[in-house]
């Protein structure tokens, strides 16, 4: 039975037609009727007074939980199968074109260029350098590993929060001096670093496919 | 139409996809949602640990948002049933659910420790079709002989005999004055009596 329904029978908002046909259901099903019982107590403010208050982290971890479970609206989704074909041309231009090898590289800010798929990018601010390893897992997709130096001074309780357009896109408190997010799709981004509400940096980049790109010599 | 409370507001927008919503949502809560599971579990006498908690205060939030908030978007809150209330109930049900997969069936648990001392007119010592049953069989023969009655002496029954409900706390749910109660649970134990005293009369004929 509806949740509804059991709350506005307990709660005296039905007709007495409903409240016959909720009876009836409570009379066959014992579930519904255990849960009934709990609600009105569970309802008395009395009975919850000497319980434990939910920890912070527990809040926040199913906050993260939350975030991550994200939102397929009708725009990701179409921008996903353009993705997919993008990915296709490209397949196809390397079939046609094999001389024309796709290098990986950032573009906008990128210090060095580790191999064709990992790029390492460094950005300083006044209390700490953050470096942003990009380390590309698809065709169309990357891993960035955030990590902020120095490792002893890094800001406690920061929380990175990677933003695509005007979108927060993903948010993590940093662990340690490290906060991962997990295949990020192609495409520009802003990477904002904040403490307690405040933010402390920010910082843009763009990951995509280029021709170009600088590597570091040994 | 009526207006629409803060918590259904934000409901609508946690539903849009808007992210600051989620997370006041989530913040709002995430405190009751504890309590509830605690108290749950602890009405239940179910031993836990604070993993078990955890475990069951994220799988609450998870069940609300996942799949584009399915769960979510069950709500309709027609007859006036807050967000606050429904949650509460949803929180309460996912609880039974863990009880019932780790841990034996409560209302089976109840069963076994069934007592008559809330039937005294069927205990009463005197000669009568209750010295007829086996005294395994009680329980199990009560509760088909529940069956033949209407829904309303069952379920007073149940909520009093079955489950321990006090005769005040059951004249709340089904919103009748305790005088009222009381007379119920006195015509539903006669009538519980001639359902058991034609089956055992039909047994000797």
């Amino acid at each position: 039975m509806n949740e509804e329904i059991l709350v506005d029978y307990l709660e005296d908002r039905l007709s007495i037609e409903e409240r016959i046909r909720v009876e009836h259901h409570l009379s066959e099903r014992d579930s519904s009727l255990e849960a009934l019982i709990l609600l009105e107590g569970a309802g008395k403010e009395d009975n919850l007074t000497e319980l434990q208050t939910v920890p912070d982290y527990l809040t926040e971890n199913v906050w993260q939980t939350v975030y991550a479970l994200g939102d397929n609206t009708i725009f990701n989704k179409a921008s996903g199968i353009i993705r997919w074909f993008g990915s296709l041309g490209h397949a196809m231009l390397r079939i046609f074109y094999p001389w024309k090898r796709m290098r990986f590289s950032a573009v906008r800010g990128s210090k060095s260029v580790i191999d064709a798929n990992l790029i390492v990018l460094k950005a300083s601010f006044p209390e700490f350098d953050l470096q942003v390893e990009i380390d590309k897992i698809r065709p169309e997709n990357v891993n960035l590993n955030i990590i902020m130096l120095p490792e002893t001074g890094a800001i406690r309780a920061a929380r990175a929060t990677l933003i695509k357009n005007t979108r927060e896109m993903a948010s993590y408190l940093f662990k340690g001096n490290k906060a991962f997010f997990e295949d990020v799709p192609f495409g520009r981004y802003t990477l904002v670093i904040s403490a307690n509400g405040a933010e402390k940096g920010k910082y843009s980049f763009e990951i995509k496919e280029s021709r170009h790109g600088r590597e570091q010599k040994p | 139409m009526d207006q629409l409370t803060a918590d259904q507001k934000n409901l609508k927008k946690c539903i849009s996809g808007d992210n600051s919503a989620r997370e006041e949502f989530v913040r709002h809560f995430s405190d009751p949602v504890y309590k509830w599971i605690q108290f749950t579990l602890k009405a239940r006498h179910i031993p836990f640990t604070r993993q078990d908690l955890e475990d069951l205060h994220n799988t609450v939030f998870v069940k609300l948002f996942e799949k584009r908030c399915k769960k979510l978007r069950q709500y309709k809150g027609k007859n006036g049933c807050s967000v606050f209330s429904w949650i509460r109930l949803i929180t309460i049900r996912m609880v039974i659910d863990y009880i019932r997969l780790r841990h034996r069936d409560v209302i089976a648990h109840s069963e076994t420790n069934y007592s008559l001392q809330n039937i005294p007119d069927l205990s009463d010592g005197q000669v009568g079709p209750l010295h007829l049953l086996e005294k395994a069989e009680q329980t199990h023969l009560l509760k088909k002989a529940m069956q033949a009655l209407g829904s309303r002496d069952r379920l007073f029954l149940k909520l009093h005999c079955l489950n321990g409900v006090s005769i005040s706390k059951v004249a709340e749910i089904l919103k009748i004055s305790e005088n009222n109660a009381y007379s119920l649970k006195h015509r539903a134990i006669q009538r519980l009596k001639k359902v058991i005293t034609k089956w055992t009369d039909n047994e000797i004929t």
